[in-house]
């Protein structure tokens, strides 16, 4: 929890700079000042919803800013590229299950959403590369899965809205059978 | 060992040996001189089988002659001649030239014909004569059915395995294994568990499924298989009859349901569940579902195999940091024993499992960063590497524990080995089969 608190005010600061970001490469005319400005605006709606930590985070801010500016952006947090819930998978050392610095800052967007979500349940899907032996591989999935489980947890979010499952080196993204593709494998996924 | 050749050696040692009437002295230098060097498998002659009354179907598809030259070649203790270094092709009963084949490397002549009998009825027969005392050694009949004229020839390999090893032959068994078709892109990945002769023929599907199969695992009367099947989106281990098909599941808890092995009396099943917290090894009773928990540690604990008294576990765990292969004894109630650590060569060693005789284990080695298929002699605890590939999976000694099967990777794509247990032979591929090939399973003695 003390995590999430001291990462708050960071996401706050990035997160619309990440949607400014978006604003301007995507307008065309000379109107996008006023997008830019439209769109900040509701995402700090959306800033203040996170503080008062009272849900509505769905419907309120970021409907809002959808109807504002009308682009593709549809106000789904879960669907938008930009946003730090996009990174939906979590990269691990060999036979490591140590969640990197990089892992916990997507990992804390993942917690807050989750908390604020108490609705929505997700899957947290271990995989490991395919050096070693299989069944070991199934565990070693689990352990990375549950080590990501444990650090939601530990942000605040209920068990009950995690499913902890395990696939080993049965599901590789990447076919090859080198150092590059067992990077890319090692891996937990979170499905929402 | 009786079948190292004497007619690789060169004169000087000919004559040294029978000067000294094979004193164990100088058995020891024979033995010394075929390891450093000398071809040490045993040549033999198989004769391309007859078919009498002219043409078949059945002649077309099975050269029982090169089924049997396969399957000795494979165990390393053999080096079948070649069909262009064979002087003649004696027909069975009829004359043979034994002059002719004593200036060949052979020391025995296999020939046999095949007989059509009645509708889809075979007679085949086969006969073994030593080509220097002309002596028959061994001569069989079978009738079978067209498709079981694979089966026959390897029957007839273990025949003449045994007549010259005096070891049973575990060339009439059957291998389970997984095979992974990647579907290229916008496709899906399919599984299939299958069923072979040992040498990869005659695959038949148990289970087709676009989630993961994982881990067969043979009951000891060779007529059911426990594996893991993802279909229900994790892992849930299930049984299956091999003959009606009629499955049921085994174990479908919270967590992982990973790595079944059966007892040695079918009775009970060692396996790893993570209900609990994490990966820890069960004792199931089969009938009754009772559970049993042998490992209680904060670790990765998994891959049991039985010993074959059935009074110990060996497993995998993580518990000192990288995975060790460890013992534990159990008994009826479960855990029976303190824990004994096996492996302390190299930091990983994994998927154990015991040889038949007990003496030895088989597991994967990382060594220089590449994963072997090892042997550890349990009495002297010392590891013998086996392969020069980088990622062996899944060792399985044969029923007479004379050979490891296991699998590994060749350019991009999933295979089986077989190598010998003492590597005394190069690892031998099984047939090529489409896809990617994995976690295969040596079956038990099949009922003859």
């Amino acid at each position: 929890m003390n995590k999430l608190l001291k990462t708050l005010p960071i996401l706050l600061i990035t997160i619309p700079l990440l949607f400014l970001g978006a604003c301007s490469s995507t307008s065309e005319d000379g109107a996008n000042k006023a997008d830019v400005e439209d769109r900040t605006a509701s995402t700090g709606q959306n800033g203040e919803a996170y503080e008062g930590q009272t849900g509505g985070y769905n419907d309120s801010g970021m409907g809002d800013g959808a109807a504002m500016n009308g682009q593709n952006y549809s106000g789904d947090p879960l669907s938008d590229p930009n946003s730090p819930l996009s990174v939906r998978t979590i990269y691990f050392d060999y036979d490591s299950s140590q969640i990197s610095t990089e892992g916990q800052s997507a990992l804390n967007a993942h917690a807050e959403f989750l908390s604020l979500n108490p609705k929505q349940v997700i899957t947290i899907e271990g995989h490991t590369d395919e050096r070693g032996t299989r069944e070991y591989n199934l565990s070693l999935g689990e352990r990375r899965a549950q080590a990501v489980a444990d650090f939601l947890m530990a942000s605040g979010v209920p068990a009950q809205q995690m499913k902890v499952t395990s696939f080993g080196e049965e599901n590789p993204v990447a076919l090859d059978h080198n150092e590059s593709a067992w990077q890319l494998n090692r891996r937990v996924e979170l499905i929402y | 060992m009786k079948l190292y050749s004497i007619k690789y050696l060169n004169t000087l040692l000919l004559i040294l040996i029978s000067l000294f009437i094979v004193s164990s002295q100088a058995y020891a230098v024979l033995e010394v001189e075929i390891k450093g060097g000398f071809q040490s498998a045993n040549p033999i002659a198989i004769v391309p089988f007859s078919w009498s009354q002219g043409y078949t179907s059945a002649k077309s598809n099975i050269d029982i002659a090169q089924i049997i030259r396969s399957d000795l070649a494979r165990s390393g203790l053999f080096s079948p001649l070649k069909l262009n270094q064979l002087p003649e092709r004696p027909a069975l009963g009829g004359n043979i030239n034994f002059e002719r084949w004593k200036n060949t490397d052979a020391e025995q002549l296999v020939i046999g014909n095949v007989t059509p009998v009645g509708q889809n009825l075979y007679e085949v027969k086969f006969q073994m004569l030593d080509i220097f005392s002309r002596k028959e050694m061994a001569a069989y009949r079978y009738t079978v059915k067209q498709q079981q004229l694979r089966r026959v020839a390897h029957q007839i390999s273990d025949k003449i395995y045994e007549k010259l090893t005096h070891s049973r032959g575990a060339f009439d068994t059957l291998i389970a294994y997984v095979v992974v078709n990647q579907g290229g892109t916008g496709k899906k990945r399919t599984y299939t568990l299958a069923v072979a002769d040992s040498d990869g023929f005659n695959e038949q599907v148990i289970l087709k499924s676009r989630q993961p199969i994982m881990s067969p695992s043979w009951s000891p009367n060779g007529k059911r298989l426990a594996y893991v099947s993802f279909e229900k989106g994790r892992s849930v281990i299930y049984l299956q009859e091999l003959k009606s098909g009629k499955r049921q599941v085994l174990a479908e808890f919270k967590g992982l349901n990973s790595a079944p092995a059966f007892s040695p009396d079918g009775k009970r099943l060692a396996l790893t569940l993570s209900k609990d917290g994490n990966s820890e090894i069960y004792i199931m009773y089969i009938a009754s579902g009772v559970l049993q928990r042998i490992t209680r540690q904060f670790s990765i604990d998994t891959e049991p195999s039985w010993s074959p008294d059935g009074r110990s576990l060996i497993f995998t765990s993580d518990r000192t940091g990288k995975p060790q292969i460890y013992q534990i004894a159990v008994n009826q109630q479960g855990k029976a024993g303190n824990l004994r650590r096996l492996t302390f060569e190299g930091d990983y060693n994994s998927n154990a499992s015991y040889s038949p005789d007990g003496k030895f284990i088989t597991l994967i080695t990382r060594v220089q960063g590449k994963y072997r298929v090892a042997t550890l002699e349990l009495a002297k605890g010392y590891l013998q590497v086996l392969t020069q590939s980088s990622l062996d999976e899944s060792p399985s000694y044969a029923p007479n524990g004379k050979m490891i099967l296991y699998a590994t990777e060749l350019h991009g794509k999933g295979i089986l080995e077989a190598v010998a247990v003492d590597g005394s032979n190069s690892p031998q591929r099984l047939q090529v089969l489409s896809g990617d090939v994995r976690e295969p399973a040596w079956s038990p003695y099949r009922s003859r």
